[in-house]
This record gives structure tokens, C-alpha cells and sequence, in this order.
């Protein structure tokens, strides 16, 4: 009885600490996986994971709100980009040593030290590499000189925090509420009018928008 | 029960994580991925912050929907201007983005 009660106790920790392999993984294959389709899936695959963390932590609207705003909005708008930019042929490689690695097939993926790009990109990559794993260094031995808390606080309790959030954002956030949605809404105006206009229409921009270019207007809203 | 301290060192590593891809590679839609990763990281940093302070609770979840907001405008500018781009030039790698020779 005491076992399960020590289990139910240490399953949040459980729950987090895989959920955290999971976000770190799926993280380091975003940066990683040589198709850009793939990178994108392991995207939301990450997201989801945080969104677990956020409810674990307490966090139900800001869970349900990753879930919404990044899993069903942002990710999906990668997605239409890449469909709609064909730019799943494209790997981090140019255009033409990505044909050859297609042709090469499984021994292109099996050697992805053997770039055709030769070694400049390697070190570069290494040295990514280096840059953040120092980042992180400094940042958590920062953490351990400041002493984090170790205190524990019940997993996923308490209220709901839906009505706090919606009273904190037009009381006392009233403000910038206001300005975000200034922002999104510029945003929104701001992506439709880049992503409509067609290649080579500087002139017919000029010349005032012919119906064509209406056209590749609602092609543009897609994105 | 649960460490709300675990969540930040979580944050700290995925924010690396991100900056990891968004330094190491050229294609331009990952480096928005990785961006997003990074703000991703950040919102958890708060929410697990604001975990440790039940006076400010709710203040810290507020900062992450307004930092969601500017995630979500972001990508959606970005995404803009990476399909334009493709359009116009064929690429979509930062090394071969370079009219402007910097």
C-alpha cells in the first residue's frame, strides 16, 4: 500500500521526465532530420510535449492553448508553406548536390559526414554545436549559483485558471491585450500582402492589379 | 508532487536545442522551426517560474499567451517572406540568399 502510494506520488516527476526525453528529442531532430516534412512532424511533436509540461504544471488554459495556437495553427501554416513552396525536395543542401544525394539514396544517409559541400559546413555545424552547448552551460550553472527551489507543488491541482486569465488579461494586462491584437492584426494584413504578390509583378503593380493577380491572391491566403 | 525546477532546467535545454538548429542550418523554414522551439522554451521558463511564485501565477501565464501572439505573427511573416523569396529566386538557403553581399 505505502509502494503504491510512494508510486502515485513520484508519477508527475515520472511524467515530466519523459515527456522532457520527448521534447528533447524530437527538438534535436527538428534541428537534425534531412527532410524538412519530417522536421516539421517532429515539430509538433514537441509542442504536444510541452503542452503535456504546461498541464503537468498546472497550466490547464496555457495547455489548451499550445495545443490550438501551435500544434493546430502554427505547425499546420508550416506544412501549407512547405506544400505550397514545393519545398520538400529541398534539404539543407543547394539544389544540385540535393539531386545527387537523392540518387545516392541510403548511402547518402548512412554517410551524412561525406557532404558534398566538403567540410566547411561540418565545422560549422560543430561549431553550432559548441555555441549552444555553452549557452546552456552558463545559463544552468548560473541557476545553480542562484540555487533553484526545490520545492514541490501538487501536479495539475487547484482551480481552473481559464477565469483568473481572462479577468488578469482585461484588468490588469488591459493594455497590452489591446497592442497584441494590434500586432496580430498587422501581422495578418502584413503576411497576406507578401504572400500574394506574384513573381514579376512590380510592373503590373504599377500599372494598377489586373484580375490575374486576384488570383494569386487567394493562392497567397494559404500561407 | 512536482519540481517546477526540473521544468526550467527542461526550458533551458530545449531553448539550446533551438538555438543548436537555428545556427546549424540553412534552410530558412527549419530556422523558423527552431525559432519557434526557442519561444517554446520560453514560455515553459515562465510557466514554471510563476509555478514557483503563487502570488504570480497567473501573471506568468499571461506573459506566455502574449508571447504565443507575437510566435504566432511572427511565423506567419516569416513564412510570407520565405514563400516569396522561393518564388522569386528558387531558394530557400541563407548562403544563396545574398544580393545583398554583406
Amino acid at each position: 500500500m505505502s509502494f503504491l502510494d510512494a508510486f502515485a506520488r513520484a508519477l508527475p516527476t515520472l511524467g515530466l521526465f519523459t515527456l522532457a526525453a520527448i521534447i528533447l528529442v524530437s527538438g534535436l531532430m527538428v534541428a537534425r532530420v534531412r527532410r524538412i516534412t519530417h522536421a516539421a512532424f517532429f515539430m509538433v511533436l514537441a509542442f504536444t510535449g510541452v503542452a503535456g509540461v504546461f498541464i503537468l504544471l498546472g497550466a490547464d488554459f496555457l495547455g489548451a492553448a499550445q495545443v490550438l495556437i501551435y500544434v493546430g495553427a502554427i505547425a499546420v501554416m508550416f506544412l501549407f508553406a512547405i506544400m505550397v513552396s514545393d519545398l520538400k525536395e529541398l534539404s539543407d543542401n543547394p539544389r544540385g548536390t540535393a539531386a545527387a544525394t537523392t540518387a545516392g539514396g541510403a548511402s547518402g544517409a548512412a554517410a551524412p559526414a561525406a557532404r558534398p559541400d566538403g567540410s566547411p559546413r561540418g565545422a560549422w555545424s560543430v561549431l553550432s554545436g559548441l555555441v549552444a552547448l555553452g549557452f546552456a552551460g552558463l545559463v544552468l550553472a548560473a541557476l545553480a549559483k542562484a540555487g533553484l527551489p526545490a520545492v514541490e507543488v501538487p501536479a495539475a491541482s487547484g482551480l481552473p485558471t481559464t477565469a483568473p486569465i481572462g479577468r488578469a488579461l482585461f484588468t490588469t494586462f488591459l493594455l497590452p491585450f489591446e497592442v497584441a491584437s494590434i500586432v496580430l492584426l498587422a501581422a495578418l494584413v502584413g503576411a497576406i500582402v507578401i504572400a500574394a504578390r506574384e513573381v514579376g509583378g512590380e510592373a503590373e503593380a504599377k500599372a494598377g492589379p489586373p484580375p490575374t493577380s486576384a488570383a494569386g491572391g487567394g493562392k497567397g491566403d494559404a500561407a | 508532487m512536482i519540481n517546477p525546477s526540473h521544468a526550467v532546467i527542461l526550458g533551458v535545454l530545449l531553448f539550446s536545442v533551438g538555438l543548436y538548429g537555428a545556427l546549424r542550418s540553412t534552410n530558412a523554414v527549419r530556422i523558423l522551426m527552431c525559432i519557434e522551439l526557442m519561444l517554446n522554451a520560453v514560455n515553459l521558463v515562465f510557466v514554471a517560474f510563476s509555478r514557483l511564485r503563487p502570488e504570480a501565477m497567473i501573471a506568468g501565464q499571461v506573459f506566455a499567451i502574449f508571447i504565443m501572439a507575437v510566435a504566432a505573427a511572427e511565423a506567419a511573416v516569416g513564412l510570407a517572406i520565405i514563400l516569396q523569396i522561393v518564388r522569386q529566386r528558387g531558394v530557400v538557403h541563407m548562403d544563396k540568399i545574398n544580393l545583398l553581399k554583406g
